[in-house]
């Protein structure tokens, strides 16, 4: 076995880590079990006979679905979901948005200008959605915004959330792993030395991302197992029965950069998950090679956390400074899973930057990267005392 | 050859070594010191697991924290803490250290046996650790100090745990392994180094106090260590070192710098009447 597979062995002998995937399970099965409908079962059955595109067909074969009594009442709710839709995208104006997250926050006329510009991009790629029809699709009609919230904002951000503490815990606990069994003095003065923390790290981060890709796995197999989607994985996420909502901008159309299926928008938030788990457990490496302990590092890893959600908003909107601290605040990590479910569209208030997840994570990617690095190396010239 | 040159080392305003220069080649060296004296952070120097704060130690000529890896692979050590994984049987630690150290899986395989029966565990080479005695566990750190053939054996407090017919086994191994290599046994234990030690280093007041064979640290004390068995009259300016009992009466060990008016015979001086007499605050 190589060092690697060692640390890999230490992390999967952890007791610690099993009773955690297990309680996790059975927290997400409780969210997948009690999230029944049969709205949502007919509509994933019938969309098998009538596609998910909103064109004559769909009206022609929905009107030849046959359906039993139970149903009838599902099959009238369809009809009346789809009946006479409209692209919600036709004529739709966009910078209106902007224009009401500006007056709301008080955005200082240089952070204006960027959010104008931000709106007048979108406001393109709703006018082009407007000329594809990509708004007219299925999805799951009524229900849409249920279920579109269950899978991309409940199901999805307690994945990272459970991805992001297995991750930090297995990233200290490997790092704390000779402070706690009082090895270090014999595994750092020997001929790999503290160049271990590589392969603790290359351990940890792939034992961490395949605990979360275990729980996702086993999460979505019971969740897609009891919700079909095979007949509208095409649908667009932009459908016209998909809609967000806030107190400044009311109801609206579920707008995105690009043109995304909820097969490809599922495949995107994995990615942007995975890279976000990535970009935490950075940061816990960080944390791990200055203290040690794992328990006390844990510790600073949640505090660090909190006190990133915490100082935007205690800032009032007072000076630049402030506006400063909000907007670039929302690059970080901590915010990025705050705003998981925005991932992809234009984001909200305090988003300034169009691609504000791809950005975010990027930046993050980097100044964790690079102070890891410095990190390793400072933990290399310290004392084991 | 090991030099260690002008070291000093400080924890903020305190000094714990200051200004040690040291040489090593082949052969047995004891760092005979009480505990606290600066043995350990000497080790943990010349181990790269501390740094001096000036000062610098040198492997052939060159600094060790620049040789980095190929100056740790020389180096066997076993600390005078030593940690272990519970849950791992000697085997499964050795062979994960031995993949630290670089070794080959298929060397280390015949290496860890050939390790285990010399320190007398090859009976229970594949149980968990969590119910070794810990003269048992000392023993494993012993034969995963030995793991890579090393150069350099730094020993903190070996036989700490070991029984005596075990430390008489230890010495033995150790007089064995000297032939070819440097090896630094720090101890408080007298006994551990008076046979087998070529060269004795003591610190005082954390400076070096001598760097010496034991019969020549021993000669300096010549002439000053009496026996005697009239306890009562060993008072200050004397300096009181044993006591023994034979039948009812005690018979003191005792040095003086100053001539003894009373019955007492002069005795040759041992390491440990050194270690008394340099380090006699208190005893």
């Amino acid at each position: 076995m190589n060092i690697y597979t060692f640390e890999l062995k230490k992390l999967y002998s952890s007791v610690a880590l099993w009773v955690l995937i297990i309680l996790f399970l059975v927290f997400n099965i409780f969210l997948v079990v009690s999230s029944g409908d049969q709205y949502v079962d007919f509509i994933g059955a019938t969309s098998h006979e009538t596609d998910y595109v909103l064109n004559e067909d769909f009206y022609n074969r929905l009107s030849q679905v046959q359906t039993s009594e139970m149903e009838i009442d599902c099959l009238e709710q369809l009809k009346l979901d789809t009946y006479q839709a409209e692209d919600v995208f036709d004529g739709y104006d966009v910078n209106e948005v902007g224009e009401r997250y500006i007056e709301a926050t008080g955005a200082p006329e240089k952070f204006a200008e960027i959010i104008r510009n931000k709106y007048s991009d979108l406001q393109r790629e709703v006018d082009k959605k407007a000329e594809s029809n990509e708004a007219m699709t299925l999805y799951f009609a009524g229900a849409t915004y249920y279920m579109h919230q269950l899978l991309f904002k409940d199901l999805m951000g307690w994945l990272i959330v459970e991805g992001v503490l297995i991750s930090a815990l297995l990233v200290l606990l490997s790092i704390g792993y000779e402070n706690s069994n009082k090895t270090e003095n014999i595994v750092y003065s020997t001929k790999t030395g503290r160049n271990i923390l590589r392969s603790k790290f290359a351990a940890s981060i792939s034992a961490g991302l395949g605990a979360y890709l275990l729980l996702a796995m086993v999460t979505f197999v019971i969740y897609f197992s009891m919700n079909d989607y095979s007949g509208i994985w095409g649908s667009s996420v932009s459908s016209i029965f998909n809609y967000r909502n806030d107190i400044i901008a009311g109801v609206r159309p579920f707008v995105t950069w690009h043109s995304y299926s909820v097969f490809t928008y599922f495949l995107a938030t994995m990615a942007m998950s995975i890279g976000l788990i990535c970009s935490f457990t950075l940061m816990a490496f960080i944390i791990g090679t200055m203290i040690q302990n794992s328990y006390i590092s844990f510790f600073v890893f949640l505090i660090i956390n909190a006190l990133m959600i915490a100082i935007p908003l205690m800032m009032s909107n007072t000076t630049l400074f402030s506006y400063y601290v909000k907007y670039y605040s929302m690059l970080s990590p901590v915010w990025l899973w705050l705003k998981h479910s925005l991932w992809f569209t234009d984001g909200d208030t305090d988003t300034l930057w169009k691609y504000f997840e791809t950005m975010g994570l990027c930046v993050s990617i980097l100044v964790l990267t690079a102070s890891s690095i410095l990190a390793a190396a400072r933990f290399k010239r310290r004392d084991i005392i | 050859m090991l030099a260690v040159n002008n070291v000093t080392k400080k924890y903020n305003d305190f000094t714990v070594l200051e200004n040690i220069n040291l040489e090593f080649d082949n052969g047995v060296y004891g760092l005979l010191a009480p505990n606290g004296a600066g043995k350990t952070t000497l080790i943990k120097m010349i181990t790269t697991l501390l740094f001096p704060t000036k000062g610098e130690i040198l492997w052939e000529g060159t600094d060790i924290r620049a040789l980095d890896d190929k100056y740790r692979d020389i180096i066997g050590y076993l600390p005078q803490e030593f940690g272990y994984y519970k849950n791992y049987s000697p085997r499964q630690f050795l062979e994960y250290l031995a993949a630290l150290k670089g070794i080959d899986r298929h060397d280390s395989k015949g290496k860890i046996t050939e390790l285990m029966e010399l320190v007398a565990l090859e009976d229970v080479v594949d149980k968990k650790m969590r119910k070794f005695s810990g003269g048992m566990i000392q023993r494993v750190g012993i034969a995963q100090a030995l793991l890579n053939n090393p150069k350099i054996l730094i020993l903190d407090e070996p036989t700490a745990g070991l029984d005596p017919k075990e430390r008489v086994r230890f010495r033995n191994m150790i007089s064995s392994l000297s032939k070819d290599r440097i090896v630094i046994l720090s101890t408080h234990i007298v006994s551990d180094i008076e046979t087998i030690a070529n060269q004795v280093i003591m610190f005082k007041d954390h400076k070096l106090f001598c760097n010496d064979s034991p019969s020549n640290i021993c000669n300096t004390l010549e002439g000053k260590i009496y026996e005697t068995w009239e306890i009562e009259k060993i008072d200050i300016p004397h300096i009181l070192l044993t006591q023994r009992q034979e039948g009812n009466n005690t018979l003191v060990r005792f040095a003086t710098d100053v001539e003894y008016n009373g019955e007492a015979h002069k005795v040759t001086p041992n390491l440990e009447d050194v270690f008394l007499y340099v380090y006699n605050d208190g005893v």
